[in-house]
C-alpha cells in the first residue's frame, strides 16, 4: 500500500492526517477523473497485470481495502 | 432555447457575495465536507453554486430556490450521479469543476459539460489509449479537447451527441458542452444574480 500512499500524497499536497484504508478516496476528492488513468497506470505497474477495464466499475477503486482486495492481493 | 454553459474560476463564483454554502442542501454540504482538500472543497463548492446560477437564469427562479438532487444510474441511489432539478423534467443539468475552474450549463433537455484547466498534465499514454482511444491517438494538446468532449458526452448521457468545446484564454481552461441543441457560452456576470432571476423562464 505504501506505493499507492505515496502517490496519493504526491497528487495532493499538503493533506493533514492519515488516508484511512476505508476512506472514500472519490468523494474525499483525493482523486479525480484524469488521475484514474495514473491511477491503473500505478496499479497495473505494482501487480504486473492489466487491469481489464471492461470487468472493473469505480467502487472497485473507492478505498484503499478495496483496492488492496480487487488488486493487489493476488 | 439555448442550453446555457459557463465557465468561471472557483475565486470568480465565490466572490459573488449572493453565493455561498447557505444556498445547498443539508445533503450537499454532508458530502462537501468529506473532501479532504479545501482548494477542491472550494471547486465543487463553486461548481454547484454556478450550476443553481445557470438553472436560475433557465428557468426563472430565484437561485435561492433552485434545488439540486441526484440519481446513480447504476446504483439507484441518489445523492450522487447524474444531477437533477425535481420538478423540471425538462431541464438537464450538468457541473464540473478541476484544479481552480468550474463550468456548469443548463438546457431544455440532457446536457453534459466538462473543464479542464489547459495546461493538464497528459496521463500515461498507454492507459488514455485503451480510455478513449480518440484522445491516445491525438497530438499535442488535441488529447485534452477530445478529453473533455468525451467526458461531456458521457454526462449528458446516451445518446449521439456533436459537443461544442472551446478554450477560455484568459481562464486557461479547455471546456465542452453537450446538448441536443444550440448552446450560448455566456460570461458569470450575465448570469443575474438572487435580486435579478433569469429570464428565460422555461
Amino acid at each position: 500500500m505504501e506505493p499507492i500512499t505515496a502517490w496519493l500524497r504526491e497528487k495532493n499536497p499538503g493533506l493533514d492526517g492519515p488516508i484511512r484504508g476505508d476512506e472514500d478516496l472519490i468523494e474525499a476528492r483525493l482523486i479525480d477523473s484524469m488521475d484514474f488513468l495514473e491511477f491503473i497506470d500505478l496499479l497495473e505497474g505494482l501487480s504486473g497485470a492489466e487491469i481489464d477495464l471492461q470487468e472493473v466499475t469505480i467502487d472497485d477503486f473507492r478505498t484503499l481495502d478495496r483496492v488492496q482486495e480487487k488488486f493487489l492481493s493476488a | 432555447m439555448s442550453t446555457l454553459a459557463v465557465v468561471a474560476t472557483t475565486a470568480e463564483v465565490l466572490a459573488r457575495p449572493e453565493l455561498g454554502e447557505h444556498l445547498l442542501a443539508r445533503w450537499e454540504l454532508d458530502r462537501l465536507a468529506l473532501v479532504r482538500r479545501p482548494d477542491r472543497r472550494a471547486d465543487v463548492l463553486a461548481a454547484r453554486l454556478l450550476v443553481r446560477l445557470c438553472a436560475a437564469r433557465l428557468t426563472g427562479q430565484p437561485v435561492a430556490e433552485v434545488a439540486l438532487a441526484q440519481l446513480c444510474e447504476g446504483c439507484g441511489r441518489s445523492g450522487h450521479g447524474r444531477p437533477y432539478l425535481p420538478g423540471r423534467p425538462g431541464v438537464g443539468i450538468s457541473l464540473s469543476h478541476a484544479d481552480g475552474v468550474v463550468a456548469a450549463a443548463a438546457g431544455p433537455g440532457p446536457v453534459g459539460v466538462d473543464v479542464e484547466p489547459a495546461g493538464r498534465r497528459p496521463p500515461p499514454p498507454a492507459v488514455l489509449r485503451r480510455v478513449l482511444p480518440a484522445a491516445g491517438a491525438a497530438s499535442g494538446a488535441e488529447w485534452l479537447r477530445r478529453w473533455v468532449r468525451a467526458e461531456a458526452e458521457y454526462k449528458a448521457g446516451p445518446g449521439e451527441w456533436r459537443p461544442e468545446e472551446w478554450t477560455d484564454a484568459p481562464r486557461a481552461a479547455v471546456a465542452a458542452v453537450a446538448s441536443r441543441g444550440p448552446v450560448s457560452v455566456v460570461e458569470l456576470g450575465s448570469l443575474g444574480s438572487l435580486d435579478s432571476p433569469g429570464s428565460l423562464g422555461i
